[in-house]
This record gives C-alpha cells, sequence and structure tokens, in this order.
C-alpha cells in the first residue's frame, strides 16, 4: 500500500502522476469509456469494487496513496538531502515609535506614510460616509478600507489605558520570485505560499516573522490584506480573507482575530495587542511587585500592574479565517512572537534579582536572540512539480511528509557548547509531534523544560523527550551543548507515527525512528533538526559580533522560575462534555433495547455548578462568563475513541490541575500553566480566571479540520461595566466586500 | 508486474488522447465523479455534468434514518432555503447526499424531501453505493460508519474553483453570507445594510432563558403562529398537552415511540418522512422550551390581534 522511497523510478513516476490519473480514471469509468472488466483486467479495480489501492489509483482509499502525506504520492524531493541546508532564523520585524496626535489618534512615523490608527475603525467613517474614497477600498473600489468592523463593538478597548507605543506595518501576500523551501526544490508560484512581509507590499517572504514585544508597551499592528482579488487564484487552498490572532495573547475581543472579522484584499486591519499583564485590575494594582515588570531597554525596569504569576513568553500569531484556518497557516500565514519581561528578558547577565538569565545573549539589553531560538516545526507536502499542496477535502487532517522547521526543509543550525534556549512552537495542521534530542550514539539527552504554551513553569522539568506535542502547543526547552565537543552532532527527532489526522498511531522507538520505520509510512518520524556544535557562530543580534566557544556562558537556569498560581475553590465549575449523545433509549440501568444507537460526538451537556444543561441552552449557560475575575474550573470531558483533540481557550490559560482516562498527565504538564491541551477518551481539568477584556472569544479545537458543531463554542465575556458595548452580548459581524454586516447572535455555543 | 505498467501505460496513453490536460489542483471536472445519481423525484443525473458543473452549490450528507441530530442539519438547510428564497434553483443548488444508500431510496428520500419542504432548487441524491461512496470521498466525506459522516456542510463553486468547508451550526446568516460569497460578483449592494441599526446596540437576549435554544433546536422545524413546517406549529401547544407529555417529547422521543404512546404515534402519521430528533435536552432545558413556547404563544396574540 505505501511507496518506499526505494521503488524503482518508474515507479515512482507512476505514482507521481496518479492522482491526475485516478480522476481521469474514475471520469473514464463513469463515462463509459472504460468498462469495469477492462480495468479488473488491467490489475486497476478489485473484486470488492474499489480501485486497487497500490499505486495511489483509489480516490476511495483514505488517502490516495499512503497514509502519509494525504491525498498526493511521497512529496519529491529535487535530490535534497535531510540536514544540506541552514536553518533560517525567524525574520526579525523593527517597530516603529507611535505618537499620540492631540485628537486621541496614533501616528507612525511620517516615513511610514500611513494614516493614524484610531480607537474606532475606519469603517465606521465609511459607513457615515460611503462615497468618501479615503474611506474605500483603494483596490477594488468598493467596501471600507479597514476591515475591523464599525462601531463601539470593534472599537479598541481602553485606548486610552493601553495607547500603542510601537507600530508596525505588515502585509499578506503572494510570496516573492524564486523563494524556495530548499535550494534544491523549485521557486514557490505566488498561488501556492502566501506569507507576510514588513510594510505596504505587493510580496510576501520567508522566513516567517517574528515579533519581540514587551510588557506595558502596546502594539499596533497594521496588517494589510494584499492577496489577489480573485479568490480562484489560490492554487486549490487557501482563501484571500485573513482575519490574524496573536494565540493566546491578553486582548480585547476586537484585536483577538477571532470572531468573524476576515478583510479583504485591499483593505487593512488595525490590531492593537495590549501586552497588558492578566490581573492588572485586580493584583498588584499600583505596579510594585518588580517580577511584574519588563525591560526599560537601559538595563532597568518598568514596573506594570498585573501578576508576575501570568508571564507568557512564546506566542504565534496565525489566521483564524473560520473555516480556511488549516489551509491559510499551511500556506504561509503564521509568525511569531516572543514576549519580554523582567524576570523572562532575554538577557543572561543582567543581575538584579528579577532576571532569571535564561540563556538568550547579553549584546542587547532585552530580547537577546543569538543563544534563544524559535524553532517552528510543521509538515508539508509537494505536488510533483513541488509545489505545495494541500487536500481541502480531507477531513481527518491533513498530514504532510516533509519536515520543516522554520518553512525550512530538514535543516542544520550550528551551536557553540553552552546552553540555549529553544522555543518549539507544533504549527503542523493534525499532527501530534513526539521530539527528542538523540546524540551521535542515538541515546536521548536529557532536556529541561521551561515553559509550556508560552508559560514559565515553577520549576524546570528535567526530560528525555517532550512527549506529544499538539498542534499550537509550544515547549521553552533548555539544551546544555557544553558537554559536547566541537564537531559533534545532535538532532531533534520525531517518535510519532500517524496514519491519519485523528491521533498518533504509536510512538516508536527512538532506534527505529533513526533506521526508518519498515515500509516507511511516516516520512514525519525520524530525525527533523539537525545541531552541530561548533567553535564560533555570528552573533544576530548585532551583525558583525562573532561569539566564539572560548567566551563563558553567563547564562543560568534558576531552580525556581516563577511562583506556582494555587488551586483555589472555584466560583463556579463547568463540565463541557464531547461525549456521544445520551441515548434516550438506554434504560434506567444504562443499557439500550434492543440496543444503543451510534450517535455523533456533539457537545451535549455543559454542567455550570453541577447542574447540567444542554450546551445549546445559550441564554442560560452557555460559556457566558458574568464577571471578571471569578475563578472557574473547567473539566473537557471527550469519551470519543480514535480521536484525540488538542482543544484552544483563547485569551486566558488555565492551570492544569487533573487528568482522567487514557491521556495520563504528563510532569510537563502538572500543574501547568496552559492554552491547548489535548483530550481524547478522557478529561482534563483546568483552572482559570478571565479579566481586563470582553466580547466573544472562542474555545475549540486547534485540528482545524474540526471547526464544526460538535468542536467549537463561543466564550462571552460580559466585562461587567455598566454601559460599555461589552457587557452585553456582542452581535455577529459578517464581512462582505461591501463592509460588515451585524446580525444577532443566533445562538452563543457556536463561534460566532 | 510489467503487465501492469504495460496496463497503465496503454491506460494513460487512451485517456491522454480523450481527456484535456488537468490542471493540478483543479476541483473541476476529472476531480468529481461524472457518475449516475438519482434523486428523491426519481430524475437521474450524470453527477458532475448535471449538478456541479458551472454551478453554486451547497452540499450536506444525510441519512434518513439517523437516530440521533442530524436531522436537525437538515432541518437548518430548509431555513437556508426560506433566507435564499428564489436564488435557490437559479443561482444556488442544494444536494444532500445520502451516506447511507442502501436504505435511501429515492421514495425514502422523497419522503425526507417533503418533510423538509424541499423546493426545486434542493435535491436529495442516491445511487449505487460504490457511486455514492467515490462522489461523497470527492466532496470530503470519508467517514468510515453512519455516524461519523460529516455534519459539516460543502459550499463551493465549480466554476471558480472555490470550495469551502462550512456549519449549519453557526449563525445562518454568516452561511448566508458566505454562500453568496461563493459568486465572485457578490451581490446587489442594497443586500448588505439590512442590519447596520445593530451597530453598536445591545443585542438582547431577553431574559428568556429558552429563547436561543429554541432558535436553535426547535425553530428549524417548527414556528409558533407560523403554520406547520417540518413538524406542527407550535402556537398554544401547552394547551394541548400536558406539561408532562410535552417535557418527555422534547427530552425522550424516542422512547415515546418504542413504547407506542398513542399521540407520539399519531404525531407520526401526520408527519411522515422526519422523527422528532433527541436532542439530549435535560429538564431544565425542556422547561426553558415550554416557557418560551407559551410566552411567544401569548406576544403572538396580543401583537397581531387581527391577522387570524
Amino acid at each position: 500500500m505505501f511507496l518506499p522511497n526505494d521503488a524503482s523510478g518508474a515507479r515512482k513516476k507512476e505514482a507521481e502522476r496518479a492522482r491526475e490519473n485516478r480522476a481521469e480514471i474514475v471520469k473514464a469509468l463513469s463515462t463509459g469509456e472504460v468498462s469495469r472488466r477492462e480495468l479488473y483486467k488491467w490489475g486497476l479495480f478489485t473484486f470488492a469494487g474499489a480501485l486497487a489501492f497500490k499505486n495511489g489509483l483509489s480516490p476511495f482509499a483514505p488517502s490516495a496513496y499512503a497514509a502519509v502525506p494525504t491525498g498526493t504520492p511521497r512529496s519529491p524531493l529535487f535530490g535534497a538531502t535531510k540536514f544540506s541546508q541552514p536553518m533560517p532564523r525567524l525574520s526579525l520585524q523593527r517597530p516603529m515609535p507611535i505618537t499620540r496626535a492631540a485628537n486621541g489618534d496614533a501616528l507612525f512615523p511620517a516615513a511610514a506614510k500611513e494614516r493614524p490608527a484610531k480607537r474606532l475603525s475606519y469603517h465606521t467613517d465609511f459607513t457615515a460616509n460611503p462615497k468618501d474614497k479615503q474611506f474605500i477600498n483603494p483596490l477594488t473600489g468598493r467596501g471600507p478600507i479597514e476591515g475591523r468592523p464599525p462601531g463601539e463593538f470593534f472599537a479598541h478597548q481602553r485606548w486610552n489605558e493601553f495607547f500603542p507605543r510601537v507600530g508596525y506595518v505588515m502585509s499578506l501576500a503572494q510570496i516573492a520570485a524564486n523563494t524556495k523551501f530548499h535550494p534544491l526544490f523549485p521557486a514557490q508560484s505566488p498561488q501556492s505560499v502566501w506569507t507576510w512581509a514588513s510594510g505596504n507590499v505587493a510580496n510576501g517572504r520567508l522566513p516567517p516573522f517574528l515579533i519581540k514585544a514587551r510588557y506595558g508597551e502596546p502594539i499596533l499592528l497594521r496588517a494589510y490584506n494584499n492577496l489577489p482579488v480573485n479568490k480562484s487564484e489560490n492554487g486549490g487552498f487557501g482563501i484571500n480573507q485573513t482575519q490574524f490572532h496573536l494565540h493566546n495573547a491578553h486582548n480585547g475581543a476586537e484585536s483577538d482575530g477571532a470572531a468573524n472579522v476576515h478583510h479583504y484584499p485591499g483593505t487593512f486591519y488595525d490590531y492593537r495587542w495590549s501586552l497588558a499583564l492578566a490581573r492588572r485590575d485586580r493584583i498588584n494594582t499600583a505596579a510594585t511587585d518588580n517580577r511584574a515588570s519588563a525591560p526599560n531597554g537601559a538595563g532597568g525596569l518598568t514596573r506594570v500592574p498585573g501578576d508576575f504569576r501570568e508571564i507568557q513568553s512564546s506566542l504565534w500569531a496565525h489566521d483564524h479565517r473560520f473555516f480556511y484556518t488549516a489551509e491559510n497557516v499551511y500556506k504561509g500565514n503564521v509568525g511569531s512572537i516572543n514576549v519580554y519581561s523582567g524576570p523572562d528578558r532575554g538577557n543572561e547577565k543582567i543581575t538584579d534579582g528579577v532576571n532569571l538569565r535564561l540563556p538568550s545573549g547579553s549584546l542587547l539589553d532585552w530580547g537577546n536572540l543569538d543563544f534563544d531560538v524559535n524553532l517552528m516545526i510543521s509538515d508539508q507536502c509537494y505536488r510533483a512539480d513541488g509545489q505545495l499542496f494541500f487536500d481541502i477535502f480531507d477531513t481527518d487532517g491533513c498530514l504532510g511528509d516533509v519536515p520543516m522547521v522554520n518553512l525550512a526543509f530538514a535543516p542544520f543550525f550550528e551551536v557553540l557548547p553552552r546552553k540555549y534556549r529553544f522555543r518549539i512552537l507544533n504549527c503542523c495542521q493534525a499532527r501530534f509531534l513526539n521530539l527528542v534530542l538523540v546524540n551521535a550514539q542515538g541515546a536521548a539527552v536529557p532536556i529541561q523544560v521551561i515553559a509550556t504554551d508560552g508559560n514559565l513553569l515553577p520549576r524546570p522539568v528535567t526530560v528525555t523527550g517532550l512527549g506529544d506535542q499538539a498542534t499550537g502547543e509550544r515547549f521553552d526547552i533548555i539544551v546544555d551543548f557544553s558537554k559536547f565537543a566541537i564537531g559533534q552532532k545532535l538532532r531533534v527527532v520525531n517518535l510519532n507515527w500517524h496514519n491519519d489526522g485523528r491521533e498518533p498511531k504509536m510512538a516508536v522507538k527512538i532506534s527505529e525512528a533513526l533506521a526508518g520505520l519498515p515500509l516507511d509510512p511516516d516520512p514525519m518520524v525520524g530525525p527533523i533538526l539537525e545541531f552541530r556544535v561548533v567553535g564560533q557562530v555570528a552573533s544576530v543580534d548585532v551583525p558583525g559580533v562573532i561569539h566564539r566557544s572560548t567566551t563563558p556562558d553567563t547564562s543560568i537556569v534558576p531552580l525556581a522560575l516563577t511562583e506556582q498560581i494555587p488551586i483555589v475553590t472555584p466560583v463556579r465549575t463547568r463540565v463541557i462534555d464531547l461525549g456521544r449523545g445520551i441515548g434516550t433509549s438506554r434504560g434506567p440501568n444504562g443499557k439500550c433495547t434492543p440496543d444503543c444507537p451510534d450517535a455523533m460526538p456533539f457537545p451535549w451537556v455543559i454542567s455550570v455548578n453541577g447542574q447540567l444543561e444542554h450546551s445549546l441552552n445559550a441564554n442560560r449557560v452557555a460559556m457566558l462568563v458574568p464577571r471578571p475575575g471569578e475563578v472557574e474550573h473547567w473539566t473537557v470531558n471527550s469519551s470519543s475513541g480514535g480521536w484525540s483533540h488538542p482543544m484552544h481557550l483563547h485569551f486566558e490559560e488555565g492551570v492544569t490541575f487533573k487528568r482522567t482516562g487514557k491521556t495520563p498527565m504528563s510532569v510537563t504538564e502538572n500543574m501547568a500553566r496552559k492554552d491547548v491541551w489535548r483530550v481524547g477518551g478522557g478529561s482534563v481539568s483546568f483552572q482559570v480566571q478571565f479579566g481586563e477584556f470582553a466580547g466573544a472569544y472562542i474555545t475549540h479545537c486547534h485540528n482545524t479540520a474540526h471547526e464544526d458543531f460538535a468542536m467549537a463554542a463561543r466564550v462571552q465575556l460580559i466585562s461587567g461595566i455598566a454601559g460599555s458595548p461589552q457587557s452585553t452580548v456582542t452581535p455577529t459581524p459578517n464581512p462582505t466586500p461591501d463592509g460588515v454586516v451585524f446580525t444577532t447572535p443566533e445562538i452563543m455555543a457556536k463561534a460566532i | 508486474m510489467r503487465m501492469f505498467k504495460r496496463a497503465i501505460a496503454s491506460f494513460l496513453i487512451l485517456l491522454g488522447s480523450l481527456l484535456p490536460a488537468l490542471s493540478d489542483n483543479s476541483h473541476g471536472a476529472g476531480y468529481f465523479p461524472n457518475l449516475p445519481v438519482i434523486d428523491q423525484d426519481g430524475n437521474r443525473y450524470a453527477f458532475y455534468d448535471d449538478l456541479i458543473k458551472g454551478k453554486i452549490v451547497v452540499v450536506n450528507f444525510i441519512y434518513t434514518h439517523c437516530p440521533d441530530l442530524c436531522p436537525l442539519t437538515t432541518a437548518r438547510m430548509s431555513q437556508l432555503q426560506q433566507s435564499l428564497g428564489d436564488k435557490l434553483g437559479k443561482d444556488v443548488f442544494f444536494y444532500s447526499i445520502t451516506v447511507d444508500p442502501e436504505r435511501d431510496t429515492p421514495a425514502e428520500l422523497k419522503k425526507f424531501a417533503d418533510a423538509f419542504g424541499a423546493k426545486t432548487g434542493w435535491r436529495f441524491l442516491t445511487g449505487d453505493p460504490e457511486t455514492i461512496k467515490k462522489i461523497n470521498h470527492s466532496l470530503g466525506d470519508r467517514s468510515r460508519n453512519l455516524t461519523e459522516h460529516r455534519n459539516e456542510i460543502v459550499i463551493g463553486n465549480e466554476s471558480t474553483g472555490v470550495w469551502a468547508r462550512n456549519s449549519l451550526m453557526g449563525d445562518l446568516a454568516s452561511v448566508e453570507m458566505d454562500i453568496r460569497g461563493m459568486d465572485p460578483a457578490w451581490r446587489a449592494k442594497s443586500d448588505t445594510t439590512d442590519n447596520q441599526d445593530l451597530v453598536d446596540k445591545a443585542y438582547d437576549s431577553g431574559g428568556v432563558p429558552g429563547k436561543a435554544m429554541f432558535a436553535k433546536l426547535c425553530a428549524p422545524c417548527h414556528a409558533v403562529g407560523g403554520g406547520d413546517r417540518v413538524g406542527p406549529d407550535l402556537a398554544g401547544v401547552t394547551k394541548r398537552r400536558t406539561r408532562e407529555w410535552l417535557t418527555e417529547f422534547i427530552m425522550n422521543p424516542d422512547s415515546m415511540r418504542q413504547r407506542k404512546d398513542p399521540q407520539t404515534m399519531a404525531l407520526q402519521d401526520k408527519y411522515p418522512g422526519v422523527l422528532m430528533p433527541p436532542l439530549g435536552l435535560r429538564p431544565q432545558d425542556a422547561s426553558d422550551i415550554i416557557d418560551y413556547i407559551d410566552r411567544f404563544t401569548e406576544m403572538q396574540k396580543t401583537s397581531t390581534p387581527s391577522t387570524k
């Protein structure tokens, strides 16, 4: 059923063409140009009636050729081998200073040639003056210039308090000419890859972007959509509309990018990322705690209100256009945001009792990246011509067969023999990674996990492997290369074998992963990144500076990184049951007569404080969070077998305190703050509270093929500030090329 | 093996001479099977040529024996049918394709379609099981058993090659806009400004707990004062039935069918082809819904005194 890599060239070619051929065969069969009899004779048709699985001619098999990749033959690699190109560092964006105009608008520097950013969307002006050209989409001549919905509901909350201090202008656009995932691969076509680039520009760039943010310094991101107007110019997948979600930042819903707020080519959307430290309205409100702080750029600290235990570090941003998220993210609509704070400063030298001095560097006051490295790990697959491919009809979640780090094919990275911090993000579409660091002898090297989903652990946890890591989950780890001699090589190896996008089939042994699985069913099993220990590396923080192995490593990994948020008696408990339907033919003994009907998984019941209610009883329960600051305990039950769902809660993190069922609590998850949880065949419980902002947020499965009614719920946060628009339920915005139309939300138990 | 290769080679030569080259990502001719299907009225079609080619379509996957909540998605399709009005059958076409072709004969589908008030532009499709499996696979229903079938819908425009997933369980207004958005020319601007008055206005959740639930779970099939739809008009139902009966029927319709409750049986005869689905509702939910129907019935009486 699988096509091993040592298959004959002719057979490979046959398979490469088969994806097109199978459609032709089906057509020929259906139009009577060939008969089944002929197909039997040729061995293409089985007596069961399906086209033969082998050679990938069956369009009816779960995937056309092999388990992985889904929907296409094994990807061509054009002679490229793993670890033959250096790993690109993410593309660091430069902030612009923002000044405040007398009328309260936020001014970009004159050189940027950008109109000011405002509390209310320019759509508000467009709605009031629909004929005024300055508010009309200049590309299409119809609709508003800004995609942010009009009026107070989508005004930036607490604009003056979190007035933007730095600005970024970026564009989502077709990839620039001659951009390749490996020097030997063909260039990607403008239709295949859509990524972000600095400025209001016509072309996207690789590698993906990185923004360095710090607490107390709100960001205004002006995000241009410069994709083609014709949405069929998409290479077969992805849509030319976007809404950008900064996963899991503490932002107002209007800037969360997760409501129904996608915008069209030719328009921009102003996101205001607050960089507010959570609980600022309730804890440390006078900003007297040095640990709740941000680097001031001159060796000192600026204190901010909020709870230092809520400090975040490694976030990522990605498209959140409903029903297209997987395709758009896969196409390149993704980036990383590192958040810096007094304790987690990105400077390993400053000694002030607050700075943790985690591996990073010391050439800059904060945000050093020389020894603090983002790793965005994903899987891709290609058509025979090397263009990026995605099967939009694969509802299990698409799997790729080509490992990517920072959107480069299986690169190598040179390191000094010292400590490094790596921020590892799984941005595969459906794949659960399971990474280990392996030395030249094939043994796992111990690593220290310091943060999960961008939240520092109270103390580092030493492991020999990261275990399952779902889409959207992040691990910040420390690797100490000082034990390795210059010239040695270590590899990051993925152990999880997938046959489909539902859940991993199994984790293989390191030796098996290194040797290659029999029949090679999942090429994403095995090494995906190589570290090479070298004597000197060039600085990325200050170009021109060379770091040498002889320079002492000044970083430390403290025994305590932060303090544990204790589990307390909650104001409210919620149990969200994703289990199967309550078969009503069940008798009191739980037995069914004559037998239990098959039922579909559905979030049937949400119980609040033990009161069971239907998840669609929206006005009574749903996910209404009536008051900020109330501590809640959430339990997500999933009895569905055969699936694992990464559930993602927007906006706030939860302290994970309990698991039942087939997924045991891992050492890195126990009592850890997280925003993505793997659920399947059991339950997970976490403590959460909401605050500062309000509006419509969602909680959903991060396997983006699962956005159906079973897997998403709208969380409506009611701020409680009387008279503010967020003290009520938000109307549903419906973006159109002519502007946003609001409708009354039909229910709340589904993402709007 | 050599035979096999030769067979492939000759086959490809044959096809190459018959068919134009396919573009790699085409979701059009050659991607969707052009196999024979039959609708609820016994009309026969070649799936691609007659039903997909050049059209904007909305597809859901159904089976008439669904013991669970899946008829609800079809009921919501029927609401979508209403809101699209005369666009359906002209600019947009609905297809409900069975995932259970062995049992879903055209006659069964006819009963089902009639129950949901399907109009001309809405075809319920069945056919040879193998054919249906191929078609459903091409549209993304790759379920391994009936209850795993896709509850999402697929919307697409074959002429532009743009296809998308969507959900009937979200706000139907949003779904409708996504469907209209399949038309590259979009639509008349006049359609877009209906609800600007909602901007900055609070949404009144009404203080009536059953309201949202009624809208989502009941309104797809039942009106209150608007006449019978898929199921009976519920105006005044609390006067016609006891609260106990209503509560049980809302919560456990299939156990009432099992014990052949006379009133349930009578309903079944009057509204053939569709069963009240078990929706997993709890006593509190049922109570909320009954209260809402009650209150809405009263509101109808006071607001429209002279229409009947």
